[in-house]
């Protein structure tokens, strides 16, 4: 999972970008593709987040869960910066933690 | 205090380079002072940002976590913009967008920004110093309900046909989310406006060369005739306020009620363009003004010994043989900047009339500038009705249909069937519409009784029309009568030695285009020798960039111009296109070239109009006119 994350994060880098130049018909075709992974991400760490505290790392669930509910927001209605400003600093950076995890957890 | 102290700030500078925008902002938030929709944010990093509440959600204009950085990534999708370019913005935010923008364009481009919504434009106004950008000589702000009346004149004056091709439209991000409609409205507007430009540039390639010659020639009569500022400024003494302004223009649809037309003589002010007055002569209907714009008119219009006396409203492109052998009073009205300079030198105005390509669209200008506020249209068919596409006895013409069809277009029928049309026609509706529009104060009735609808406008009988309207006897003759020549006798002894001298000015300007040519060629020749970073090279730019705007400063120049039309457009439209990929030294020689082309094209046409001044003075002028003002 771990290049899967950094190349998640590069593609969203990518996407926010186009989002942020207003451009939502390119925007959109990468949006499709990242959902379902961002999506798959963040479940599997909520979900695992007994197990990691058991191991002292605390998830902070609501706060991924916030994410993804802004992340539905923007995309809902259509609010291309909402979904810019989602995915450059929130998704982006709670992928980041993710990664810390899973490298922490790996050491 | 310190809120205070912002909007005062950016208030005055729009005041004194955006005075319409001045002038809206204080009318609207006189009648506006509740603005709970919109309001202003800090990002995370401590910058203003605009959010509005729209369909109870908050939306953004800016990036909530860094405005700097998400228009930093805007801005990366600016590919190099052409030096002439114009940048046309939906949307204005915190201007953040603009500011970017701004650093990145040079000081031929221009910056258009459109505002859907004027709360954004008055909180950002009190609470952003924005004096910067707005206060930028290329930057140009209009507003909903603010100054968008002033947009078309505004768009008129800042398009020009060679810019077209560089203009870039671009629209801030989730401005289409939340005024999609106003944009669309906005960029019809736009395309509309260019379509008129190409139409005109069209017919100055195709008629460049008798329009000049009209010019050069009408300079002769120009300094005996009056002007429309003049006949305002009598008919500004009769009280017009129930009288109204009737157009008769030559659509098929006016054989139906041209006799009609009689009972409102002395009760309204008649206009009628000049292909109608043959049937209105036939039905002994004397106008009170004829206008004629087109320069090559066919004079069998004007053989009926009559017109002769009718008062004519002309441009410097009307038909010259048509002033050359008028008795009757001659109004001029502004159709170039040469004529306004002339005017301007003497200390005195010459109002231009806006069109959309027709002559029924002057004249409806001439009413709405004499202040007409009921305006009437007749034999306005601007469509085929019957199949027809000009009242009887005017042109020897086919019927529609015997044409290739493929030359028509359908669009709305009066009675809201489809009517056929020609693509010119339309546009000159379309201007009636968007003139209808942004003048909510006038009425205009369409009396025409057939052919195209025109939105907007009231539709009647012009027997109810001039039943409701043409109330009150009311005599214009006086009026027009007492109007005075535009100069007086010494004014125009001065205008004549202008004349004379013309063609010694346009020697004097064959010498700098000349001397052009030979700083484009010194300018390749230090390009090739790897000298462009010297002071030789910097004075010989500066050289070249005053020849290039000798249009700027010159007067002449317009004749020039107008006879290069041809050439110009045979160059190329790219004429201003560079190849950011080519090297210094191709790009150089491409540039040099293309320059030395045009200016050659310019040389040619500097000798055509000495050849036409000179053919005026030896034939046009009658020099006794001049020996008696004299005395």
């Amino acid at each position: 999972m771990f290049s899967e994350i950094k190349i998640l994060q590069e593609k969203i880098s990518v996407i926010a970008e186009q989002l942020y130049q207003n451009d939502l018909v390119i925007a959109n075709k990468g949006l499709a593709e990242v959902f379902p992974e961002i999506n798959r991400i963040y479940l599997t760490f909520i979900n695992d987040s007994e197990k990691y505290s058991e191991k002292g790392i605390d998830i902070p669930q609501d706060i991924l869960i916030s994410q993804m509910k802004n992340l539905i927001e923007a995309y809902e209605s259509k609010d291309i910066l909402m979904l810019a400003d989602t995915l450059k600093y929130e998704i982006y950076n709670g992928l980041s933690f993710c990664d810390d995890v899973l490298n922490n957890f790996g050491k | 205090m310190e809120k205070y102290s912002i909007y005062e700030k950016n208030l005055e500078v729009i005041k004194k380079r955006l005075p319409p925008c001045y002038s809206g902002v204080l009318e609207y938030k006189s009648v506006n002072n509740e603005n709970n929709r919109v309001f202003i944010e800090e990002s995370e990093n401590n910058e203003k940002i605009v959010a509005v509440n729209h369909n109870n959600r908050i939306w953004y204009l800016n990036s909530k976590y860094d405005a700097a950085e998400g228009t930093k990534s805007w801005m990366n999708s600016f590919e190099s913009i052409n030096f002439r370019g114009i940048v046309i913005m939906c949307g204005m935010s915190n201007l953040m967008y603009a500011r970017e923008l701004l650093k990145k364009l040079g000081k031929d481009n221009i910056l258009i920004i459109y505002e859907p919504d004027p709360d954004i434009l008055i909180k950002v106004l009190e609470e952003i110093d924005v004096s910067d950008v707005l206060g930028d000589f290329r930057t140009f702000l209009f507003s909903e309900k603010i100054n968008m009346t002033f947009l078309r004149q505004y768009l008129r004056m800042l398009f020009e046909y060679e810019r077209i091709n560089y203009s870039r439209f671009v629209v801030l991000p989730n401005y289409n989310g939340i005024y999609k409609n106003n944009i669309e409205m906005f960029t019809d507007l736009c395309q509309s406006e260019i379509v008129l430009l190409e139409a005109t540039n069209n017919t100055a390639i195709l008629l460049g060369e008798e329009m000049n010659n009209n010019h050069i020639d009408n300079i002769w009569y120009s300094i005996f005739s009056s002007s429309i500022n003049e006949l305002k400024n009598e008919i500004d003494k009769i009280n017009i306020k129930n009288i109204p302004c009737i157009i008769v223009a030559a659509g098929p649809s006016l054989d139906k009620n041209i006799d009609i037309l009689k009972q409102a003589q002395k009760k309204s002010l008649i206009i009628a363009v000049d292909s109608a007055i043959k049937a209105l002569l036939a039905q002994d209907i004397i106008p009170d003004l004829l206008v004629t714009v087109d320069s090559h008119k066919p004079m069998t219009l004007f053989e009926n010994e009559r017109i002769l006396d009718i008062p004519l409203v002309v441009c410097m492109q009307s038909r010259v043989e048509l002033l050359q052998k008028h008795k009757g009073k001659q109004f001029m009205f502004a159709s170039t900047d040469y004529m306004k300079h002339i005017y301007n030198h003497f200390n005195k105005e010459l109002e231009t009339l806006s069109t959309g390509g027709s002559v029924a669209n002057n004249a409806f200008s001439l009413a709405k500038f004499l202040g007409f506020k009921t305006i009437i249209l007749v034999g306005q068919d601007l469509a085929f009705t019957d199949n027809k596409k000009h009242v009887g006895n005017v042109y020897n013409e086919k019927a529609i249909g015997e044409d290739s069809s493929e030359q028509y277009i359908e669009i709305e029928g009066q009675d809201g069937n489809p009517i056929l049309t020609f693509p010119n026609f339309k546009l000159y509706r379309d201007w009636f519409e968007a003139e209808i529009k942004d003048n909510p104060e006038i009425n205009v009735i369409n009396a025409t009784e057939g052919g195209a609808k025109i939105h907007g406008a009231e539709i009647t009988t012009l027997k109810e029309a001039i039943g409701k309207c043409c109330i009150y006897d009311v005599d214009f003759d006086k009026a027009i009568a007492a109007t005075n020549d535009s100069f007086s006798s010494k004014q125009k002894v001065e205008f004549y030695e202008m004349l004379e001298s013309m063609t010694d000015k346009l020697e004097n300007l064959r010498k700098k285009l000349k001397n052009g040519i030979r700083d484009y060629n010194k300018f390749y020749e230090l390009i090739r020798n790897g000298k462009n970073h010297t002071q030789e090279f910097k004075r010989v730019l500066e050289s070249i960039e005053k020849v290039n705007y000798l249009d700027k400063i010159e007067p002449l120049m317009e004749f020039v111009m107008m006879y290069a039309k041809e050439d110009e457009h045979n160059l190329g439209q790219n004429i201003y296109d560079v190849d950011d990929s080519a090297d210094i030294k191709s790009e150089g020689k491409e540039i040099a070239d293309r320059g030395i082309a045009m200016l050659n094209a310019y040389i040619r046409a500097d000798e055509k109009v000495i050849d036409r001044v000179n053919y005026v003075l030896n034939n046009i002028v009658d020099k006794k006119r001049i020996s008696e003002l004299h005395i």
